[in-house]
Protein backbone atom coordinates (compact mmCIF):
# COMPACT_ATOMS: atom_id res chain seq x y z
CA UNK A 1 0.00 0.00 0.00
CA UNK A 2 1.32 3.28 -1.13
CA UNK A 3 1.97 5.95 1.35
CA UNK A 4 0.02 8.91 0.51
CA UNK A 5 2.95 11.10 1.85
CA UNK A 6 5.47 10.24 -0.99
CA UNK A 7 2.54 10.66 -3.83
CA UNK A 8 3.36 14.24 -4.22
CA UNK A 9 7.41 13.70 -4.48
CA UNK A 10 6.53 10.27 -7.06
CA UNK A 11 3.67 11.45 -9.05
CA UNK A 12 4.46 15.10 -9.70
CA UNK A 13 7.07 14.56 -12.54
CA UNK A 14 4.54 13.61 -14.74
CA UNK A 15 2.64 16.74 -14.63
CA UNK A 16 4.21 17.71 -18.30
CA UNK A 17 2.80 14.22 -19.63
CA UNK A 18 -0.48 14.46 -18.51
CA UNK A 19 -0.75 18.12 -19.02
CA UNK A 20 0.33 16.97 -22.83
CA UNK A 21 -2.28 14.55 -22.71
CA UNK A 22 -5.32 16.35 -21.52
CA UNK A 23 -4.73 18.87 -24.01
CA UNK A 24 -5.13 16.73 -26.76
CA UNK A 25 -8.23 15.79 -24.97
CA UNK A 26 -10.03 18.69 -23.99
CA UNK A 27 -8.24 20.71 -27.08
CA UNK A 28 -8.10 23.45 -24.56
CA UNK A 29 -5.86 25.16 -22.43
CA UNK A 30 -8.47 25.91 -19.64
CA UNK A 31 -9.83 22.66 -19.32
CA UNK A 32 -6.14 20.74 -19.72
CA UNK A 33 -5.13 22.48 -16.30
CA UNK A 34 -7.97 21.95 -14.44
CA UNK A 35 -8.36 18.29 -16.04
CA UNK A 36 -4.91 17.34 -14.70
CA UNK A 37 -5.28 19.51 -11.47
CA UNK A 38 -8.77 17.03 -10.40
CA UNK A 39 -6.22 13.94 -11.92
CA UNK A 40 -3.63 14.78 -9.14
CA UNK A 41 -6.15 15.31 -6.71
CA UNK A 42 -8.34 12.10 -7.59
CA UNK A 43 -4.56 10.55 -7.65
CA UNK A 44 -3.66 11.58 -3.79
CA UNK A 45 -7.07 10.32 -2.62
CA UNK A 46 -6.92 6.87 -4.00
CA UNK A 47 -3.40 6.57 -3.51
CA UNK A 48 -3.77 4.01 -1.33
CA UNK A 49 -5.48 1.62 -4.02
CA UNK A 50 -1.85 2.33 -5.76
CA UNK A 51 0.66 -1.39 -5.24
CA UNK A 52 3.45 0.54 -4.62
CA UNK A 53 6.32 -0.81 -7.27
CA UNK A 54 3.88 -1.35 -10.09
CA UNK A 55 3.69 1.66 -12.96
CA UNK A 56 2.36 4.78 -11.29
CA UNK A 57 2.64 6.24 -14.70
CA UNK A 58 0.31 3.69 -16.25
CA UNK A 59 -1.78 4.21 -12.72
CA UNK A 60 -1.80 8.03 -13.73
CA UNK A 61 -2.80 8.33 -17.18
CA UNK A 62 -5.75 5.68 -16.38
CA UNK A 63 -6.99 8.44 -13.84
CA UNK A 64 -6.72 11.31 -16.42
CA UNK A 65 -8.33 9.15 -18.67
CA UNK A 66 -11.65 8.05 -16.60
CA UNK A 67 -11.24 11.63 -15.90
CA UNK A 68 -11.57 13.24 -18.98
CA UNK A 69 -14.60 11.39 -20.04
CA UNK A 70 -16.22 11.18 -16.74
CA UNK A 71 -16.21 14.81 -16.30
CA UNK A 72 -15.51 16.56 -19.60
CA UNK A 73 -16.80 14.98 -22.55
CA UNK A 74 -20.19 15.51 -21.51
CA UNK A 75 -19.38 19.25 -21.60
CA UNK A 76 -18.01 19.22 -24.81
CA UNK A 77 -21.19 18.61 -26.82
CA UNK A 78 -19.46 16.97 -29.66
CA UNK A 79 -20.95 13.58 -31.08
CA UNK A 80 -20.08 10.86 -29.12
CA UNK A 81 -19.34 8.44 -31.79
CA UNK A 82 -19.05 9.79 -34.61
CA UNK A 83 -17.06 7.71 -38.02
CA UNK A 84 -14.32 8.23 -39.58
CA UNK A 85 -14.55 7.61 -43.06
CA UNK A 86 -12.50 4.72 -44.80
CA UNK A 87 -8.98 5.07 -46.21
CA UNK A 88 -7.41 2.80 -48.03
CA UNK A 89 -4.35 0.92 -46.33
CA UNK A 90 -0.93 2.35 -46.80
CA UNK A 91 -2.55 5.88 -48.18
CA UNK A 92 0.41 8.30 -46.80
CA UNK A 93 2.84 5.65 -48.09
CA UNK A 94 2.29 5.29 -51.53
CA UNK A 95 1.62 9.30 -51.47
CA UNK A 96 4.79 10.23 -50.23
CA UNK A 97 6.46 7.67 -52.29
CA UNK A 98 5.38 10.60 -55.32
CA UNK A 99 7.46 12.88 -53.24
CA UNK A 100 10.76 10.64 -52.80
CA UNK A 101 10.94 9.43 -56.16
CA UNK A 102 10.63 13.63 -57.23
CA UNK A 103 13.53 14.31 -54.75
CA UNK A 104 15.48 11.15 -55.50
CA UNK A 105 18.36 12.76 -53.09
CA UNK A 106 16.43 12.45 -49.93
CA UNK A 107 14.98 9.70 -48.02
CA UNK A 108 11.31 10.12 -47.83
CA UNK A 109 11.58 9.75 -43.87
CA UNK A 110 13.59 13.34 -43.82
CA UNK A 111 11.22 14.94 -45.91
CA UNK A 112 8.24 13.41 -43.42
CA UNK A 113 9.50 15.00 -40.55
CA UNK A 114 9.81 18.50 -42.32
CA UNK A 115 6.83 18.92 -44.23
CA UNK A 116 4.58 17.84 -41.50
CA UNK A 117 3.98 21.07 -39.06
CA UNK A 118 3.71 20.75 -35.70
CA UNK A 119 0.58 22.49 -35.51
CA UNK A 120 -0.49 20.02 -37.90
CA UNK A 121 0.20 17.38 -36.60
CA UNK A 122 -1.57 18.25 -33.28
CA UNK A 123 -4.86 19.95 -35.54
CA UNK A 124 -4.54 16.02 -37.01
CA UNK A 125 -5.03 14.42 -33.62
CA UNK A 126 -7.22 16.62 -32.08
CA UNK A 127 -9.79 16.59 -35.47
CA UNK A 128 -10.22 12.65 -34.75
CA UNK A 129 -13.33 11.71 -33.29
CA UNK A 130 -12.43 10.70 -29.53
CA UNK A 131 -13.38 7.12 -29.82
CA UNK A 132 -10.46 7.39 -31.82
CA UNK A 133 -8.23 10.17 -30.83
CA UNK A 134 -7.61 8.40 -27.25
CA UNK A 135 -6.11 5.23 -28.77
CA UNK A 136 -3.47 7.03 -30.69
CA UNK A 137 -2.60 9.64 -27.76
CA UNK A 138 -2.55 7.09 -25.42
CA UNK A 139 -0.31 4.15 -28.14
CA UNK A 140 1.66 6.79 -30.16
CA UNK A 141 1.98 9.91 -28.19
CA UNK A 142 1.98 8.00 -24.68
CA UNK A 143 3.78 4.51 -25.66
CA UNK A 144 1.18 2.51 -23.57
CA UNK A 145 0.76 -1.55 -24.81
CA UNK A 146 -2.52 -2.54 -25.92
CA UNK A 147 -3.29 -3.88 -22.82
CA UNK A 148 -2.95 -0.59 -20.99
CA UNK A 149 -5.11 1.24 -23.54
CA UNK A 150 -7.86 -1.49 -22.87
CA UNK A 151 -7.98 -1.10 -19.52
CA UNK A 152 -7.78 2.69 -19.35
CA UNK A 153 -10.75 3.00 -21.72
CA UNK A 154 -12.34 -0.14 -20.91
CA UNK A 155 -12.71 -1.62 -24.58
CA UNK A 156 -11.62 -4.88 -25.75
CA UNK A 157 -8.09 -5.18 -26.79
CA UNK A 158 -9.35 -5.97 -30.54
CA UNK A 159 -11.22 -2.78 -30.19
CA UNK A 160 -8.38 -0.73 -29.39
CA UNK A 161 -6.17 -2.17 -32.20
CA UNK A 162 -9.12 -1.59 -34.85
CA UNK A 163 -9.26 1.84 -33.49
CA UNK A 164 -5.78 2.92 -33.80
CA UNK A 165 -5.55 1.43 -37.05
CA UNK A 166 -8.76 3.73 -38.65
CA UNK A 167 -7.60 6.44 -35.95
CA UNK A 168 -3.62 6.20 -37.89
CA UNK A 169 -5.20 6.32 -41.48
CA UNK A 170 -7.35 9.55 -40.81
CA UNK A 171 -4.43 10.90 -39.56
CA UNK A 172 -2.31 10.05 -42.58
CA UNK A 173 -4.58 11.27 -44.90
CA UNK A 174 -4.84 14.94 -42.89
CA UNK A 175 -1.65 15.03 -42.84
CA UNK A 176 -0.76 14.53 -46.48
CA UNK A 177 -3.71 17.00 -46.71
CA UNK A 178 -2.23 19.86 -44.80
CA UNK A 179 1.73 19.38 -46.40
CA UNK A 180 -0.27 19.31 -49.68
CA UNK A 181 -2.04 22.64 -49.11
CA UNK A 182 0.80 24.06 -47.56
CA UNK A 183 2.74 22.84 -51.23
CA UNK A 184 5.10 20.48 -50.20
CA UNK A 185 3.49 17.17 -52.15
CA UNK A 186 3.60 16.93 -55.45
CA UNK A 187 1.94 17.43 -58.66
CA UNK A 188 3.25 15.54 -61.21
CA UNK A 189 6.71 15.63 -61.09
CA UNK A 190 8.36 18.51 -59.06
CA UNK A 191 8.11 18.21 -55.28
CA UNK A 192 7.80 21.58 -53.63
CA UNK A 193 8.73 23.80 -55.79
CA UNK A 194 5.43 24.26 -56.73
CA UNK A 195 3.28 26.14 -54.13
CA UNK A 196 0.20 26.63 -55.82
CA UNK A 197 -1.54 23.62 -55.68
CA UNK A 198 -4.41 23.56 -53.37
CA UNK B 1 4.98 -14.52 -56.94
CA UNK B 2 1.79 -15.25 -55.22
CA UNK B 3 3.49 -16.51 -52.21
CA UNK B 4 5.30 -13.53 -52.36
CA UNK B 5 2.62 -11.20 -52.24
CA UNK B 6 0.96 -13.41 -49.47
CA UNK B 7 3.42 -13.13 -47.33
CA UNK B 8 3.96 -8.92 -48.37
CA UNK B 9 -0.15 -9.01 -47.46
CA UNK B 10 0.94 -10.72 -44.14
CA UNK B 11 3.44 -8.28 -43.40
CA UNK B 12 1.52 -5.65 -43.55
CA UNK B 13 -1.34 -7.04 -41.69
CA UNK B 14 0.85 -6.74 -38.83
CA UNK B 15 2.88 -3.60 -39.71
CA UNK B 16 1.04 -1.77 -36.67
CA UNK B 17 1.46 -4.73 -34.51
CA UNK B 18 5.39 -4.68 -34.95
CA UNK B 19 5.56 -0.86 -34.87
CA UNK B 20 3.91 -1.08 -31.27
CA UNK B 21 5.76 -3.46 -29.78
CA UNK B 22 2.83 -6.13 -29.51
CA UNK B 23 4.29 -9.06 -31.69
CA UNK B 24 5.86 -12.27 -30.12
CA UNK B 25 9.43 -12.73 -31.22
CA UNK B 26 9.08 -15.61 -32.84
CA UNK B 27 6.20 -12.99 -35.06
CA UNK B 28 9.02 -10.52 -35.08
CA UNK B 29 11.95 -12.65 -36.85
CA UNK B 30 9.04 -13.33 -39.12
CA UNK B 31 8.57 -10.17 -40.30
CA UNK B 32 12.16 -8.86 -39.91
CA UNK B 33 12.93 -11.98 -41.70
CA UNK B 34 10.29 -10.89 -44.80
CA UNK B 35 11.73 -7.45 -44.59
CA UNK B 36 14.96 -8.07 -45.35
CA UNK B 37 13.84 -9.33 -48.93
CA UNK B 38 11.46 -7.08 -49.80
CA UNK B 39 12.30 -3.27 -50.38
CA UNK B 40 8.75 -2.34 -50.57
CA UNK B 41 7.58 -3.54 -47.19
CA UNK B 42 10.60 -2.31 -45.79
CA UNK B 43 9.79 1.75 -46.98
CA UNK B 44 6.18 0.93 -45.51
CA UNK B 45 7.83 -0.33 -42.23
CA UNK B 46 10.14 2.86 -42.24
CA UNK B 47 7.76 5.11 -43.34
CA UNK B 48 5.05 4.28 -40.98
CA UNK B 49 7.84 3.94 -38.03
CA UNK B 50 9.07 7.37 -39.04
CA UNK B 51 5.56 8.77 -38.93
CA UNK B 52 4.80 7.15 -35.26
CA UNK B 53 7.96 9.20 -33.71
CA UNK B 54 6.56 12.27 -35.74
CA UNK B 55 3.67 12.30 -34.18
CA UNK B 56 4.89 11.43 -31.13
CA UNK B 57 7.35 14.07 -30.80
CA UNK B 58 5.47 16.48 -32.28
CA UNK B 59 3.02 16.51 -29.55
CA UNK B 60 4.44 14.94 -26.73
CA UNK B 61 5.73 18.38 -25.43
CA UNK B 62 3.45 21.17 -24.62
CA UNK B 63 4.72 24.18 -21.74
CA UNK B 64 3.05 23.60 -18.24
CA UNK B 65 1.22 26.78 -17.69
CA UNK B 66 3.17 29.07 -15.51
CA UNK B 67 1.20 28.40 -12.04
CA UNK B 68 0.00 24.85 -12.93
CA UNK B 69 2.67 22.98 -10.51
CA UNK B 70 1.89 25.29 -7.75
CA UNK B 71 -1.93 25.18 -8.07
CA UNK B 72 -1.69 21.46 -7.76
CA UNK B 73 0.48 21.35 -5.31
CA UNK B 74 -1.37 23.74 -3.25
CA UNK B 75 -4.98 21.71 -3.89
CA UNK B 76 -2.99 18.96 -2.62
CA UNK B 77 -2.04 20.73 0.77
CA UNK B 78 -5.54 21.65 1.20
CA UNK B 79 -6.84 18.17 0.72
CA UNK B 80 -4.06 17.16 3.75
CA UNK B 81 -5.03 19.85 5.77
CA UNK B 82 -8.88 18.94 5.57
CA UNK B 83 -7.83 15.66 6.50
Amino acid sequence: MADPATFERDALEFAPQLYAAALRMTRNEADAADLVQETYLRGYRGYGSFTEGTNLRAWLFRILTNTYINLYRSRQRRPLETDLADVEDLYLYRRIGAIESAAASRSAEDQLFDLIADDDVKQALDDLPESFRLPVLLADVQGFSYKEIAEMLDIPIGTVMSRLHRGRKAMQKSLYEYAEARGFAPRGSSAAADGSNA
Amino acid sequence: MNDRMDDCRETLEELEQFLDGELMPVQREHILAHLEKCIECYHAFDLQAELKQVIAIKCANEPLPPGLLDRIKQSLSDVRTEG
